[in-house]
């Protein structure tokens, strides 16, 4: 009886962990499905700064305009940037709490650089469809 | 008869596509043009193929780095970043394969671009590489403007994924390993996260390796 007893404790504890591994796991892939998302809204983004540098460098009457959307573009890019570098995908030493509290915490913030990104992207590229540039 | 003719027929087919050394001709990718020029008395039409253009960059041993230093060269190229929490890890560790399979052999080098030099300085760039075990001429890590490298990376390197892609853009970050030839031309791409993939790479170089060298004045 305390062998059966000691096998379904041992059962559950498992259990338990294998659990909140997955909803850790689940969580993490979560911030990565739309840092990976970003990557590839920063190089459609890249593509239209230098298409806005040409723009700048050629003095037309766009330049000002076009070296406004230079700083938003460079902004969200390197808001990516600073993300990126700060977020720690290993989180060692921190329980299943603290785990989930932060990958929680960075799932909003990188949801709202994915708003930045894409307010810098669509807008330059309206911009420059406005001014026949492709 | 009518069988003979067929199988020698796939055969000669077949054997047009084989070098020298009995490996498979690879591809060349992107633009090509055709240009006709007296030989011997004789018009013939060559083709002159997309190459890699000139670019200058930094890398982790803060030496610059330009095509001039690749010039009769095999490499391999790829786009990175130190701090990426998604495929990166998994690619350098496939590119490990080949840097083990080739670091003695001074003419096979490898480029790995960071695309986040905001942050990827030198001595960052030098970190993950000792993190890594690199050490020597091999493997590069290099630093540039990051305008610069993405416009290299599309309009050049990755030409052969945007040539079978209708999505305009977003390669970049999909952990493609370019393989590029003596003479500067994109010769494959392959998905940097299949350890089968990589492995075709490793043997693709070998089969580059073994093309005759391009006639003086090519």
């Amino acid at each position: 009886m305390k062998k059966v007893f000691f096998t379904v404790i041992c059962t559950v504890f498992l259990c338990a962990c294998a659990d909140k591994k997955a909803q850790e796991q689940a969580a993490l892939d979560a911030v990565i499905n739309v840092h990976d998302k970003i990557m590839g809204e920063d190089e459609l983004l890249m593509k239209n700064k230098l298409l806005l540098d040409s723009l700048v460098s050629k003095n037309t009457p766009a330049k000002d305009s076009a070296t406004a959307w230079i700083g938003k573009v460079v902004l969200a890019d390197s808001a990516m940037s600073t993300w990126m570098h700060n977020f720690d995908p290993d989180m060692k030493g921190k329980s299943h709490e603290q785990k989930m509290d932060y990958l929680g915490k960075q799932k909003q913030l990188v949801k709202l650089l994915d708003t930045q990104m894409n307010v810098a992207l669509t807008g330059s590229r309206n911009f420059l469809t406005k001014k026949n540039i492709k | 008869m009518k069988t003979l003719l067929g199988i020698t027929l796939v055969l000669a087919v077949f054997g047009s596509c084989k070098s020298n050394n009995g490996g498979n001709t690879l591809p060349f990718y992107g633009n090509r043009t055709p240009v006709t020029k007296t030989v011997n008395g004789q018009t013939v039409t060559d083709t002159i193929y997309q190459t890699i253009p000139p670019f200058k960059f930094v890398n982790q041993y803060g030496d610059s780095i330009t095509e001039k230093n690749l010039g009769g060269k095999i490499y391999v190229a790829d786009f990175f970043f130190t701090s990426c929490p998604s495929i990166c890890p998994v690619m350098q560790r496939n590119m490990l394969n080949v840097y083990n399979a080739f670091k003695a052999d001074p003419n096979i080098k490898i480029l790995s671009f960071t695309i986040d030099p905001k942050y990827d300085s030198v001595k960052v760039l030098k970190k993950y590489a000792d993190k890594l075990g690199v050490s020597g001429n091999s493997w590069w890590f290099l630093q540039g403007k990051k305008d610069t490298t993405y416009k290299l990376a599309e309009k050049n390197y990755l030409i052969a994924v945007s040539q079978d892609n209708t999505a305009p853009g977003g390669y970049v970050h999909q952990g493609y390993f370019v393989l590029v030839d003596k003479e500067k031309r994109v010769r494959g791409a392959y998905d940097g996260t299949q350890p089968e993939q990589v492995n075709q790479l490793i043997a693709d170089i070998k089969t580059l390796k073994a093309e005759p060298a391009p006639a003086p004045g090519q």
